[in-house]
């Protein structure tokens, strides 16, 4: 059995920040957790006490004291909770007047859409070229605050790197908007935090905080379109996923697959995930391939038993390539 | 059984339970009908037909019991108590739809227009949307064009000085027909009683017209429809529920009138007449509030 | 009315008793309390583990949907009802509730909407699948068909309830004893006339919400749909403005039940009455102005969120002179630990913890980290199950030897609490941190580092459920098998008029009001 300690240690406990943000929620998280514990325990006790003071015997009811106590109500029930209240509501105003960010404007913004279930990410540089798409996997520069723009295309999900800042809904219709600004470099774990159907509990997307060099040669090579593939068998999985179902919905940028549903696959192979819930392996792929449906049951992707073995192949070999 | 002075406690009823089963059937089949079962209209008639002959049944029952002289004050009291705490349940149900105007009109509309915090939103979803009330382009049209557009608006706004203005006239009035009826019948002017009431039952049929004939401008000429945004979406929920209050208290002024034609009510037991009376006050409310803000303020 | 009860089904299916209809509330809770109790634990049963093992993730989302909703709606306010059905004629001296039949047609209209709810499992589709909030649009362009059978069984709930809560107002208000003056009536009494108060003020607007869901589904209004100008949030504060309410509505008929089950085995009287009664009425005024801060992560102005924040912070107060006054008529009492006892000081102890967890969700920049994950499972829970139905059941013993004028098993009752404490606060204290830890709800799957606590949150739950079996076993065996109830009086420190009647209550009580002096 693990213990409390072992809970927490992993990349998405609020308590341990790596974000600007996170940072004042967690000092405001700490103030509140640990007043609440001993409240609930004083009161507990408290309760506890009460019900204990003089038991009695009861064949020999004692006169009952109805009088006293008022102290209590008034001490208790009035002037702590204001007390406490009205110290809790100024710590509040001053992390909430923290938290959109009291510096310029951001020079990254990306736009994070959100569909039934998986994460659309586009970068918003102001020059068109610049611009790229990508999925479930948002790389940014640390110690730099980035806007994040949130939509929706469908229902209601909410966008969640509890590392790095609280939640805040994407609503269809409507934007909403986030600055985040990770400190340390790393990997961090988001998920969607609202409700959003069938399979809610597997819309994860991580997101990777890069020294600003590297995010910038990552992003460079993202702006490229998919390399040109000259050997046979990639050029036959390039084949494939252009004349089957997959270019319906992909896009593979550089190719025929101009597909705007799914996600953006130019550079696949360089991502962690697939679908967000498994890690980037042939063997995971060549499944994901052929029977999504059995790996995220729901999920938008439809089963695709049509190809044969060596098709297969070909395919899954051609899109590890898209480095 | 219940001498006079104690509090009567009905015996044995077997009216809330087809009741109950007479709006378990509408309900279902009503919600069969709407997914396009086939059965669900017969059940939903069913239901309705059930439903409403037990609820004849009821009242019969209970006038029957007030004629008995079973009913003392203190259990009119009950029935005072009981009608007026259902108009306060109406009450907030037209205010969870004049809520909902008031929250589309300030604030959903401008948001999507790019105001307060939403600039992002004009920007990246609702390009050269404009915020204007009445809706008359919906955010779809300004970004799919009028042919691929699911929610089109209105050509223009329903006004509110034609019919709308002779309709408040009407119902303004029909409020004071149905007083001067309540008057006359505690006068024990059973004559005068008889003309308000009716001319009230008058007034509001009047009424029901011209609001169907409203309606039919409304779809006809101005291309006011449910689909026409958020704007046709309010105009027709609120007047449409509205509508169908006028509809229920239309209808219990006319079976109270048909009462008085049978000599029921007396100058100081006329509960049922005052209870729907106190409907129809309420109904007149409703339409002040949905004057000013659906048409005054929508034009 | 000086006969009994009819012979047969017939007494309860045709009744006009308010005890006869007291009971079938009991017992249809009951029934729906399994039934929602049946659909926790194929939540917790699949959850046991992280992975998905039992149950595709459709049906786990139809499970809690329908845990929700019917706990909600058919278990915890239908409890109460038959509460007050059995208990408010007789506590306040009246012959039976103010409009019989209407009663007994609020009741029968339940078994058929729930009929109606339960038959979406076998409809195309399934059944609702879009948690107990269903926020537009996943509840109505992304809905089941089902959903409209769902919308009108609300509709017809909340008639029911609409219609239950005039019945209780005009009894309150008309039927009182001579003597009966407003700032007598026992607390239970008082909780009830503002809980109906709140339920005849939103459950229209509930109804309201579900039509607006029903016209933009089948006829093409756009409410929810921003590309006609409406906006899905418009949904969240028009069903949290009856949501909020809808939590006192659950809560406040509890804070009378433990109002009189404290001073009865404290053998004093309720300390600080008038401020209950004040309390309760300002906890009812501030339901209606705080909605919004379940909606802190919509993106709301910052206006709003001040103001939503500052108002749910003042609820702590009313609520502190409450629980405080329960502490004081405790203070220095002849305390005996009877089980209605042990269930109302629990009640204290966990739904002051509830309060607590739910100032911390109140805060809007750490709301925004706690929202949608377990701590908020956790918290309603503590509010829910510790609040509602810890002091239902110790209603229940409490008031069991007034309706059957039998005593039920005193060891058995106390080893339930024993084993309903423990289950609770295994199942539900691990989801604060599980939760803090970044674990959303309504997920069927979850990552490794919870497996642990999930577990133990499972045992916890099989637990509970197990100790409500025995609470039934109780009740039947009290009423086969009970030992007679040797006086009226069952309890020697209660006090009010129901123990002025015989033990069982006959059929008709009160028939000539009694004077209060």
């Amino acid at each position: 059995m693990k213990t409390l300690e072992n809970l927490f240690d992993f990349p998405f406990n609020i308590f341990d920040p790596a974000g600007v943000q996170a940072g004042w929620l967690a000092n405001l998280g700490w103030v509140l957790v640990v007043l609440m514990s001993v409240l609930i325990i004083g009161m507990a006790v408290l309760v506890v006490w009460g019900a204990l003071r003089r038991r009695g015997r009861l064949e020999e009811h004692m006169p009952i004291d109805v009088d006293g106590g008022k102290g209590w109500i008034l001490w208790g029930g009035v002037a702590l909770p204001v007390t406490v209240l009205t110290s809790l509501f100024v710590v509040t105003v001053v992390t909430l007047n923290m938290l959109p960010g009291d510096r310029e404007e951001p020079a990254l913004a990306v736009k994070v859409t959100a569909h039934q279930w998986w994460w659309e990410v586009d970068y918003l540089y102001d020059d068109l070229p610049q611009r790229f798409s990508t999925a479930n996997e948002i790389h940014i520069p640390v110690g730099q605050p980035v806007r994040i723009e949130l939509i929706s295309s469908d229902v209601i999900h909410s966008f969640w790197i509890p590392k790095l800042h609280g939640k805040i809904d994407a609503i269809p219709g409507h934007t909403n908007a986030l600055i985040v600004e990770a400190e340390e470099p790393g990997v961090y774990r988001g998920e969607c935090a609202e409700y959003c159907g069938v399979q809610h509990a597997h819309m994860r997307f991580v997101v990777v905080a890069q020294p600003p060099e590297e995010y910038q040669a990552w992003a460079a090579r993202q702006r490229e379109p998919a390399a040109p593939v000259t050997d046979p068998k990639l050029v036959k999985g390039r084949e494939a996923f252009e004349g089957y179902a997959c270019a319906l919905c992909h896009s593979i940028r550089g190719t025929k697959a101009r597909g705007q549903v799914a996600p953006d696959l130019t550079h696949f192979a360089s991502r962690m995930t697939i679908g967000g819930i498994m890690p980037n392996t042939r063997a995971r792929l060549q499944a994901w391939i052929v029977n999504a449906q059995a790996l995220k049951p729901g999920v938008r992707m439809p089963t695709l038993e049509e190809f044969d073995g060596e098709t297969l192949n070909a395919l899954a070999a051609y899109l590890e390539s898209l480095e | 059984m219940a001498t006079q002075g104690s509090y009567y406690v009905p015996e044995q009823s077997k009216l809330p339970l087809f009741a109950s089963l007479g709006m378990f059937l509408t309900v279902f089949g009503a919600a069969g009908w709407i997914n396009g079962s086939e059965s669900g209209m017969t059940v939903f008639f069913a239901g309705a037909l059930v439903l409403a002959s037990v609820m004849w049944t009821w009242f019969s029952t209970v006038i029957k019991e007030n004629l008995a002289g079973l009913n003392n004050d203190q259990l009119k009291r009950s029935y005072v108590w009981g009608m007026g705490w259902f108009i306060f349940s109406e009450v907030m149900f037209f205010a969870a739809f004049f809520g909902a105007l008031f929250y589309l009109r300030q604030f959903a509309v401008p948001w999507l227009a790019g105001e307060g915090h939403s600039a992002m939103t004009n920007e990246l979803l609702w390009k050269g949307f404009e915020n204007e009330w009445p809706l008359l382009t919906t955010p779809e049209q300004v970004r799919e064009g009028e042919a691929a557009a699911r929610f089109i608006g209105a050509h223009e706004p329903m006004g509110w000085a034609g019919l709308p203005l002779i309709n408040t006239i009407i119902l303004l009035t029909s409020s004071f027909t149905v007083h001067f009826a309540h008057t006359a019948l505690k006068n024990a002017n059973r004559k005068m009683f008889n003309i308000w009431l009716g001319a009230t039952v008058a007034l509001g049929i009047a009424f029901l017209i011209l609001q169907v004939e409203e309606y039919v401008h409304a779809y006809e000429e101005l291309g006011l429809t449910l689909n026409a945004g958020v704007y046709g979406t309010t105009f027709f929920m609120l007047t449409g529920f509205h509508g169908a209050h006028v509809t229920l208290g239309t209808f219990m002024l006319l079976v109270m009138w048909l009462r008085g034609l049978k000599g029921h009510f007396k100058h100081d037991d006329a509960f049922g007449f005052e209870a729907a009376s106190w409907y129809w006050h309420f109904v007149d409310v409703v339409w002040v509030g949905l004057f000013i803000f659906v048409y005054i303020l929508g034009s | 009315m000086a006969h009994g009860p009819a012979k047969g089904i017939s007494r309860w299916l045709f009744t006009t008793n308010h005890k006869d209809i007291g009971t079938m509330y009991m017992w249809f809770s009951f029934a729906m309390f399994l039934l929602g109790g049946a659909f926790a634990m194929v939540i917790r049963a699949e959850l046991f583990q992280p992975g998905m093992q039992l149950v595709e993730p459709e049906f786990f989302n139809q499970m809690t949907t329908m845990h929700g909703l019917v706990m909600v709606f058919g278990a915890i306010m239908p409890a109460f009802v038959g509460l007050a059905n059995w208990m408010i004629p007789l506590m306040i001296g009246a012959p039976d509730m103010a409009l019989p039949r209407m009663n007994n047609w609020s009741f029968w209209i339940l078994p058929f909407a729930f009929l109606m709810l339960a038959s979406t499992f076998f409809m195309e589709g399934g059944a609702p699948n879009f948690g107990w909030t269903f926020y537009a649009p996943l509840s109505t362009t992304y809905a089941p068909p089902s959903v409209t059978f769902f919308i009108f069984a609300v509709h017809i709930m909340g008639a029911s309830s609409i219609m239950g809560s005039i019945n209780i107002i005009a009894t309150v208000l008309n039927m009182r004893a001579p003597g009966m003056t407003l700032m007598k009536m026992p607390l239970f009494v008082w909780t009830w006339l503002i809980t109906a108060f709140l339920l005849v003020a939103v459950m229209p607007v509930l109804a309201g919400a579900v039509t607006m869901m029903l016209m933009d589904i089948h006829f093409g209004t756009s409410f929810f749909d921003a590309a006609g100008g409406g906006d899905p949030v418009l949904f969240q504060h028009v069903f949290w403005f009856f949501g909020h309410p809808e939590v006192y509505i659950i809560i406040l008929p509890g804070f009378g039940v433990v109002s009189q089950v404290i001073p009865a085995f404290s053998r004093k009287p309720l300390f600080g009455y008038s401020s209950m009664v004040y309390a309760t009425a300002s906890i009812a005024f501030l339901s209606f102005i705080v909605w919004a801060h379940h909606m802190f992560t919509v993106g709301m102005p910052l206006a709003g969120e001040l103001y939503f924040m500052y108002a749910t912070m003042l609820i702590a107060v009313p609520t502190g002179v409450k629980v405080f006054n329960w502490i004081t008529t405790m203070w220095r009492g002849s305390m005996t630990f009877e089980t209605p006892m042990l269930f109302a000081i629990a009640f204290v102890i966990l739904f002051t913890m509830g309060g607590f967890t739910g100032l911390m969700l109140g805060i809007a920049p750490s709301d925004i980290q706690y929202h949608d994950s377990y701590f908020v499972v956790a918290h309603f829970h503590y509010t829910m199950v510790a609040g509602a139905i810890f002091s239902l059941t110790a209603g229940i013993y409490y008031w069991l030897p007034k309706w059957t004028g039998k005593m039920y098993n005193e060891t058995l009752g106390k080893t339930q609490f024993w084993i309903a404490f423990i289950g609770f606060n295994l199942t539900f204290f691990p989801q604060h941190f599980v939760g803090l830890a970044g674990m959303q709800r309504r997920v069927p799957d979850y990552a490794l580092q919870f497996a642990d606590f999930n577990m133990l949150s499972s045992i916890g739950a099989f637990m509970f459920g197990m100790s409500q079996l025995m609470l039934l076993f109780n009740v039947i065996n009290t009423i086969l098998a009970g030992k007679r109830a040797e006086k009226d009086k069952v309890w020697d420190g209660a006090e009010g008029l129901e123990w002025t009647v015989p033990s069982p209550a006959p059929y008709h009580t009160f028939s000539t009001p009694p004077q209060v002096k």
